[in-house]
């Protein structure tokens, strides 16, 4: 059982407080499994081309516990800092390259629906995603990757979480 | 120093972009592949049309509306327009029209329900699940379906296992004239078998793997131990699938040209 960094811990108070106590569990499992080996570009491009041509046979791969190599002391810290931000900053480009995209089927549609705007069914509410609402948590998204990365160096060198 | 970092997610946690769940930044993954495949079939020469919930293709002012929270079945078209949109694809050549889904669950063979994140249904059965009176689920495998996993934790095996399982269970073949009181049986029914039926079903499991497209796209990567049931079962994974990447690339090319070619 891996020990998680106690330097960790108001990092996590805030997270939960913010609404986002799913990524800190997240976290908490990522830590437990610690670095898997993971598959290569190579492998899995070998195993895309098998399958395009029906060759069955099966992948011989070890088992994943003889690959996992243990996230302890500052490396918990950069990994964490990590996982939050990749968990973060695609969203925006995803939110703008599917917008690109509708505009785009809109315009060649046979009946064009003008720019068709996002929204989001959230339980009983239809929530419209504005491009200034994308350019916000663009902006939101950076600022938060810049103080979790100055807070993650202030931890290594002072030792103090706060 | 904690403060800032507070203040900063604090921020991002007050986005009108929802994302106070995990279901949350996974639909803006999803509504990334879904749209991603579309304009890729627009290349390709297919006909690409956004649709209401309720089966009306969009007008000016339409909202596309992506699924934010829990997966669910198919809304009838009396439930009116403010449910998830979906995207009408026309083959060019043959005009036979298949539509794509997000976060619709599929009945399997244990009545158990599946969703699967991304799914490519005959239109004809989309209209008939419409054209009910309730909520309803399609009952048999999608032709194409995509399992999104927007998680930065590497792929496991128990999540490709779980894949493996759900397919397994929404996949009817032949054999499974138990279904239908002797009659031949389809791959994929509106509701039950009491309704008509779409595309024939396959002799065994492993020819209807081998006739549909599953994939597994991550955002993150997969451990090695992830894929050893990869090809044995016809699961195609891709990694870092984001805006801007070669495998992103790679995996709207080959989920197009796969459309293009076999439906």
């Amino acid at each position: 059982m891996i020990q998680i960094d106690s330097r960790l811990q108001p990092l996590f108070v805030v997270m939960n407080d913010a609404g986002f106590d799913w990524i800190v569990s997240e976290i908490l499992e990522s830590l437990r499994q610690g670095h898997p080996r993971l598959a290569s570009k190579n492998e899995l491009e070998s195993i895309r081309a098998k399958i395009d041509h029906h060759d069955e046979t099966p992948e011989d791969v070890p088992a994943d516990s003889e690959f996992v190599e243990p996230i302890v002391g500052d490396d918990q810290i950069d990994f964490v800092v990590n996982l939050v931000r990749g968990r973060f900053e695609e969203i925006t480009g995803m939110l703008e390259e599917a917008s690109k995209n509708l505009r785009l089927i809109s315009a060649t549609s046979e009946s064009p629906a003008a720019e068709p705007k996002i929204a989001f069914q959230v339980d009983d509410e239809i929530r419209f995603i504005t491009s200034k609402d994308t350019a916000d948590l663009s902006e939101h998204i950076n600022r938060l990757n810049a103080n979790i990365s100055a807070w993650a160096e202030s931890v290594r060198t002072t030792g103090d979480p706060q | 120093m904690i403060t800032n970092v507070q203040a900063a997610i604090d921020a991002v946690a007050g986005s009108a972009v929802p994302l106070n769940s995990a279901v949350g930044l996974g639909r803006i993954f999803e509504l990334y592949v879904v749209t991603g495949i579309a304009e890729r079939l627009l290349y390709l020469g297919w006909t690409v049309q956004l649709q209401r919930s309720d089966g009306i293709l969009f007008k000016v002012g339409d909202p596309y509306i992506q699924r934010g929270g829990k997966p669910s079945g198919v809304a009838p078209s009396t439930h009116g327009p403010n449910g998830p949109s979906s995207i009408l694809i026309r083959h060019p050549r043959t005009l036979t029209e298949w539509e794509i889904w997000n976060g619709v669950q599929f009945r399997g063979r244990s009545h158990a329900l599946h969703v699967f994140d991304v799914a490519i249904v005959p239109r004809g059965l989309a209209s008939d699940l419409r054209a009910a009176t309730n909520v309803d689920f399609p009952f048999g495998r999608p032709i194409v379906a995509i399992e999104c996993k927007d998680v930065q934790s590497a792929g496991s095996p128990d999540e490709m296992r779980t894949l493996v399982a759900r397919l397994y269970d929404v996949t009817l073949t032949r054999s499974h004239t138990y279904l239908t009181g002797g009659a031949p049986v389809n791959a994929i029914y509106p509701i039950d078998v009491s309704h008509s039926g779409y595309m024939q079903a396959h002799n065994t499991y492993r020819d209807s793997n081998l006739s549909t497209k599953s994939v597994l796209a991550r955002t993150g990567g997969f451990s090695s131990g992830a894929i050893a049931m990869t090809s044995y079962y016809r699961i195609g994974p891709y990694d870092q699938v984001t805006p801007g990447t070669a495998t992103a690339a790679k995996f709207f090319d080959d989920v197009s040209n796969w459309i293009d070619r076999y439906l």
